[in-house]
């Protein structure tokens, strides 16, 4: 199948953009709402962009750590960054 | 809001006996939780600043009077908290309970709260407050509580806590493994019942307090306080890497680190016990972890149709990193 022009993922990222320029205009109550769904739309370009990993199979806490760190790519960049407590 | 207002004045006029003019009635934060209004109550040129509590009965955890009588408790014993100015149990006046504290002017949302302590390079100096908060609410009788407020003298409050994350992991998270491994990790190290009961707030952190260019100025929401549990229940809550807002070395709220709290909690009173201490902070890391996936299904079966409790669900990848620092074999 010939991909759709824009992608799925660029077009995550027109919504993500969308919706952080409208935060400007929008009363303070829905403020937020709109910088969650900005982070939603962001979340989802990343999903449809960096590849899948599939679960380890033997769950020690290396192998888990690397599972949770290809989580963090799509979810939350950066976040692995704290190895402290 | 002149509904509310009008319900405000009347209530003002039947409790009081006086007749005040309500004004600047404002929401600062409403949701299916608790609703809290801004108010001025005037009388012969005088004015109030207040907040009013009002607190739905499908969300009451405990009665406002027994909240309103805990605060009062506190405050009494030196932990800053906004004044009770009048609490009703009746839905009459505003459709729900509710209570009326005084004001207290300060920032709230946790980022203002930082970058007004960074501003005032108060760090070290609200930690210390915080510690002497909590080293004094710990050292309260717990049976000089409301009775209404639970809690058991007789269970264990690790055992029943842990219990209860069985539970929320069985039914929300059995499919991920960090969750298992850390309840194996905390069914190993049982800490038994503490030495000390007290009360205990459950929720101080940075989001919860205010602050202001003085530094610590009120804990707020007490609708959680239970008697008789682990004073280091309170202590690893506050010092979860989610109050710390990036500012991830300064385990408490961002503030400052665990030996500018920990001075300041046990010259209050408190006893810091470390051990105890790292296993509530797990449990309490794991708990938000349950929440966050119940925010997730409150979306998916349609109890809360909101975007912030469906993005909730791509937030336990943060909480199982936490939990596997925690847990470094």
């Amino acid at each position: 199948m010939v991909p759709f022009i824009p992608t799925a993922a660029e077009l995550a990222g027109a919504l993500a953009e969308l919706l952080g320029d409208l935060q400007s205009e929008l009363p303070s109550s829905s403020v937020h709402r709109a910088r969650v769904g900005a982070n939603i739309a962001r979340i989802l370009q990343r999903e449809l962009t960096l590849p899948t990993v599939s679960p380890a199979e033997d769950p020690s806490w290396e192998n888990l750590v690397e599972a949770v760190r290809t989580e963090l790519a799509v979810v939350k960049p950066g976040y692995d960054s704290w190895t402290g407590e | 809001m002149s509904d509310l207002s009008d319900g405000l004045t009347r209530y003002l006029r039947d409790e009081f006996g006086k007749e005040f003019t309500v004004s600047g009635v404002v929401g600062v934060s409403a949701g299916a939780r608790r609703r809290n209004v801004l108010l001025d109550a005037t009388f012969e040129g005088e004015t109030l600043e207040l907040v009013a509590t009002i607190v739905p009965a499908v969300v009451q955890q405990v009665p406002v009077s027994s909240e309103a009588g805990v605060r009062e408790l506190a405050r009494s014993n030196g932990v800053p908290v906004p004044r009770v100015r009048g609490v009703c149990s009746e839905s009459s006046y505003v459709g729900s309970p509710f209570m009326i504290s005084e004001r207290i002017a300060g920032e709230t949302v946790p980022r203002k709260v930082l970058r007004l302590v960074q501003a005032q390079g108060s760090g070290d100096l609200v930690a210390r407050q915080l510690g002497a908060a909590m080293g004094r609410l710990h050292g309260i009788d717990p049976a000089m509580a409301p009775p209404d407020l639970p809690g058991d003298p007789e269970s264990e409050p690790a055992v029943v806590m842990l219990e209860q994350m069985r539970e929320g992991v069985a039914t929300l998270l059995a499919d991920r493994p960090v969750f298992q491994r850390t309840l194996s990790w905390l069914t190993e190290r049982m800490p038994g019942p503490p030495a000390r009961r007290c009360l205990v707030h459950s929720d101080i952190r940075n989001g919860n307090i205010i602050v202001g260019e003085d530094g610590l100025r009120a804990v707020l929401d007490w609708e959680g306080t239970t008697r008789f549990g682990d004073p280091m229940r309170d202590v690893g809550w506050t010092a979860l890497r989610m109050w710390r807002f990036g500012l991830d070395d300064r385990e408490f709220g961002g503030f400052a680190g665990r030996n500018v709290f920990v001075l300041a909690y046990e010259e209050s009173g408190g006893t810091f016990d470390f051990e105890r201490f790292q296993w509530w902070k797990v449990l309490g890391t794991l708990w938000w972890g349950v929440g966050l996936a119940a925010q997730a299904k409150s979306y998916l079966d349609g109890s809360v149709r909101d975007i912030v409790m469906a993005a909730g669900g791509r937030r336990i990848p943060e909480i199982e990193w936490d939990l596997l620092m925690l847990t470094k074999p």
